[in-house]
């Protein structure tokens, strides 16, 4: 089976290659069958990756422990979903995943758009077999997943197969873990199809905004996978690590947070280049740095070159993706300032109170928010290579520094869509947001009353209930007109208008969707922690809530064994829940770890942590949060999606709609008829 | 039975008691949450999500001990910074080179801002010199409110 994976990444790589230079010899000469030949490569290099890929899937489930990767990442017990986990679970595994993914982006992005924009195709798959051909490369020569257990004994050379592997790391044995990589690396991916398509538009010289139609609903997917990614990691973090919250500011997050960042920039500016053909140059360098980010992050998340500062010349794979960065920057760089000419924009602005500065003001401040990341992340490696002096920069200096930006960002996602293009009057601006305001400050103070005394979250409360006002009234006042024109109830003329302009319902819903979600953000300055020791009968009392332990059992699984806790909850002196907090220690690889309770309710979620035994071995150690608003996350999180879908479905024009009000008018004029007086 | 001055007495003790008892777990609070736990986790101290680290329940039980003792929180954190270097603290102290650390965020923001403030003005001086034509803004106005009307009616 090894040698078939083998065989198939080797030939995938030739055939990639050959992809690059027939798509370049294609341009060069217009040869039609060569460009064909390139697009059927594509295709080759997707079903060669896809039989690498079932190979090492095949070889994790025969549990072949002859493979390095196998014997490393995977163990007899393990579940078989887990099994297939594991196939993202080390470094050689997931990049061949990140290889197989972006075939299945090409060759779709390819056989999609081959016969409407012809003209851009051999450059579209040059640049992005390239890529893909640096992906295949590390497959190949730098994190070989197929590589065997080798042993050397009096000169001879045999393979070793352990009786059994070391397991997969216990942090990673959750489900979230099974979806959560690969919407991660959707997000990822995707990014090097509007890549690939920009350079083609600039190394064509393709007039208009042909690349930004054609790539803006790939964008809009890719976005929305990177959003899934992100937040399904944030759960990840809540259920798994035991620490109570959801995002660490660690470099694995930001690393999936920074393309986040100049991927929304990009999907607001590339209106300005669609509405008033501004921005050319902006955009191009926008998604650009999208791309770079998100091959950026998985080299400073694969490289070993953030977890120790000393680890790059041992890595293996650093220095092909600094070689790879590198070069493709300057390529990138070189070909959009040799192409300044042709992306010279109709840059004028009507006025300071307008969409267009509005946008201005939102990518400045999603690219700041990039930029304090990017240096936060990248300074501990400054003040080393500057004073010789190692440091940390952690969760406090991430929040001091991102916090204001985010609340300046959440007013503008308010203000910004209700801001007519080129021009907007005082009088409608007062129209539009003063009941928003007052809606805001109303509820700001509400919460003063009832305790928010932190400026932080309040301002959140102000803002994000102002947003989600401001939102309200836009789909108030369209239905409104809706049903001034029709006979249907307001949720029926709320969803004709989302029909109508998916992409700017789909976008507000998005924004509704912010706003949620801040609001959860900002319940974590009001969480409550506190730890005990319990025994069976024992309780504690931790805010409204009174905890007493039920029992403590050991459980013994192929794959683990336990301690489980079984903890009663009750409110007000009334049995609210029993929550059962579990501390693992997984046998392959003898590394414990906890599987926290949560109970989540609207309001809070109750989370217990079974962090060990006390030293007499007699009480169980549970640290308890009461960690308020947190549902909100994720509520947040689905309405983001929502939106995200319904953005991506074509809008349906008026006239369309017509036929069905004209049969519903109809049927309700026979019912009426119908009645007997 | 005791007298009320023994209550009084008793009563204060066990507030100053709680006082102090819940003043120290404060300190350690703030102590622990300004460390970063070097098991390579890079959360801080409180907040390591490897059970069997070998380096926080050390640090967490050395921080408790020097609260009790009476140190105070500059104390404790000058004294774990000379022992295992400004790499265990969560955010790099505001000074000297540091600063820039700080700073470069805010600094990149407020150029920012001058940069978009310059393309908005530069924008500006694009606008067409031409006044619009008032007799084309006059038929306009009336169509709005001609269909303002007719919505009005529907």
């Amino acid at each position: 089976m090894e040698l078939v994976g083998n065989f198939a990444l080797l030939l995938a790589f030739c055939v990639c290659a050959y992809a690059v230079l027939a798509a370049l010899l294609a341009a060069r000469t217009n040869h039609p069958l060569l460009l064909e030949s390139a697009e059927r490569a594509t295709v080759a290099v997707n079903v060669l990756l896809l039989v690498a890929t079932g190979c090492l899937v095949a070889l994790l489930f025969a549990d072949d422990f002859r493979i390095a990767y196998v014997a490393q990442h995977s163990n007899r017990a393990l579940p078989g979903f887990y099994k297939f986990a594991a196939l993202w679970g080390g470094q050689e595994g997931s990049l061949l995943w990140w290889s197989c993914l972006l075939s299945v982006f090409i060759m779709l992005a390819v056989r999609l758009n081959r016969h409407a924009h012809r003209h851009l195709m051999p450059f579209v798959i040059a640049v992005a077999m390239t890529v893909q051909l640096f992906f295949l490369l590390l497959n190949n020569f730098a994190a070989h997943p197929f590589q065997l257990l080798a042993f050397t004994e009096g000169g001879r050379t045999g393979v070793f197969a352990p009786a059994d592997g070391g397991g997969l790391n216990p942090l990673l044995q959750h489900p979230v873990m099974v979806i959560h990589p690969p919407m991660l690396y959707l997000g990822y991916v995707g990014f090097t199809v509007p890549f690939a398509f920009a350079m083609a538009a600039l190394l064509t010289r393709s007039k208009g905004e042909q690349w930004i139609h054609v790539t803006r609903r790939w964008t809009m997917i890719t976005w929305g996978f990177l959003t899934v990614g992100i937040l399904l990691g944030a759960r990840w973090a809540y259920a798994v690590l035991g620490w109570g919250g959801y995002w660490g500011w660690d470099p694995v997050e930001n690393a999936s947070l920074m393309p986040w960042l100049t991927g929304t920039a990009f999907l607001h500016s590339v209106m300005m280049q669609e509405k008033r053909g501004m921005l050319k140059v902006w955009n191009m360098t926008l998604i650009f740095a999208t791309f770079f980010l998100c091959i950026f992050g998985t080299f400073l998340t694969r490289s070993g070159v953030l977890s120790s500062v000393h680890a790059f010349a041992e890595s293996p794979i650093g220095p092909y993706f600094a070689t790879f960065i590198v070069i493709g920057l300057f390529a990138s760089t070189a070909v959009l300032l040799s192409r300044l000419d042709f992306l010279k924009s109709e840059n004028q602005l009507d006025s300071l109170l307008s969409r267009e500065s509005s946008f201005l003001f939102n990518n400045l401040i999603l690219l700041a928010s990039c930029f304090a990341v990017l240096w936060g992340t990248l300074f501990p490696l400054i003040s080393e290579a500057v004073r010789g002096v190692q440091i940390t920069v952690g969760a406090p200096y991430f929040n001091k520094v991102n916090v204001p930006i985010a609340l300046f960002l959440l007013f503008l996602t308010g203000v910004g869509p209700l801001l007519a293009w080129r021009r907007t009057s005082v009088e409608s601006l007062n129209r539009n947001f003063t009941r928003p305001l007052l809606v805001g400050a109303v509820v700001a103070a509400v919460s003063f009353v009832l305790g928010v005394r932190k400026i932080y979250p309040l301002m959140t409360v102000f803002l994000g209930v102002f947003v989600v006002a401001t939102i309200a009234m836009e789909f108030y006042r369209g239905a409104r007109v809706l049903r001034q024109k029709s006979d249907r109830g307001w949720l029926a003329a709320a969803v004709a208008l989302t029909r109508r302009n998916t992409r700017r319902y789909g976008g507000y819903i998005i924004h509704f969707g912010i706003a949620v979600l801040f609001i959860g953000i900002s319940g974590s300055a009001f969480s409550v922690e506190q730890k005990a020791e319990m025994q069976i009968g024992s309780e504690t009392q931790v805010g409204n809530y009174r905890f007493v332990c039920g029992g403590l059992r050991p459980t013994d699984t192929e794959n683990y064994f336990a301690y489980r806790a079984q903890i009663d909850v009750y409110d007000k002196g009334r049995l609210l829940t029993t929550m059962y907090p579990e501390r693992r220690t997984y046998k392959a690889s003898q590394q414990p770890t906890t599987l926290v309770a949560i109970r989540p309710r609207l309001r809070e979620d109750i989370y217990l942590v079974f962090t060990g035994m006390t030293d007499d071995g007699q009480r169980a150690v549970m640290q308890i949060f009461i960690n308020p608003l947190v549902t909100w996350i994720w509520i947040g999180g689905f309405i983001v999606v929502l939106g995200t879908l319904i953005a991506l479905v074509p809008s349906v024009p008026p006239q369309s709609l017509a036929p069905q009000r004209r049969i519903r008018r109809a049927a309700a004029e026979k019912e009426r008829d119908a009645v007997p007086i | 039975m005791l007298s009320r001055s023994s209550l009084w007495a008793v009563l204060s003790a066990v507030l100053l008691a709680a006082g102090l008892a819940a003043q120290t777990v404060d300190s350690y609070k703030r102590v622990a949450d300004k460390i970063v736990c070097q098991c390579g986790c890079n959360y801080p101290l409180d907040t390591c999500p490897h059970t069997d680290c070998p380096w926080a329940p050390k640090i967490r039980t050395s921080i408790r001990e020097q609260v009790a003792a009476g140190k105070n929180e500059q104390e404790i954190l000058a004294g774990l910074v000379a022992q295992f270097g400004q790499v265990i603290l969560a955010a790099p102290p505001p000074e000297g080179f540091n600063l820039v650390g700080w700073i470069m965020p805010f600094a990149a923001l407020v150029l920012g801002i001058w940069i978009v403030r310059r393309i908005v003005l530069v924008w500006r001086a694009h606008r067409p010199e031409r006044p619009a034509d008032s007799a084309l803004v006059a038929r306009y106005r009336e169509t709005i409110e001609k269909e303002l009307k007719r919505l009005e009616e529907v």
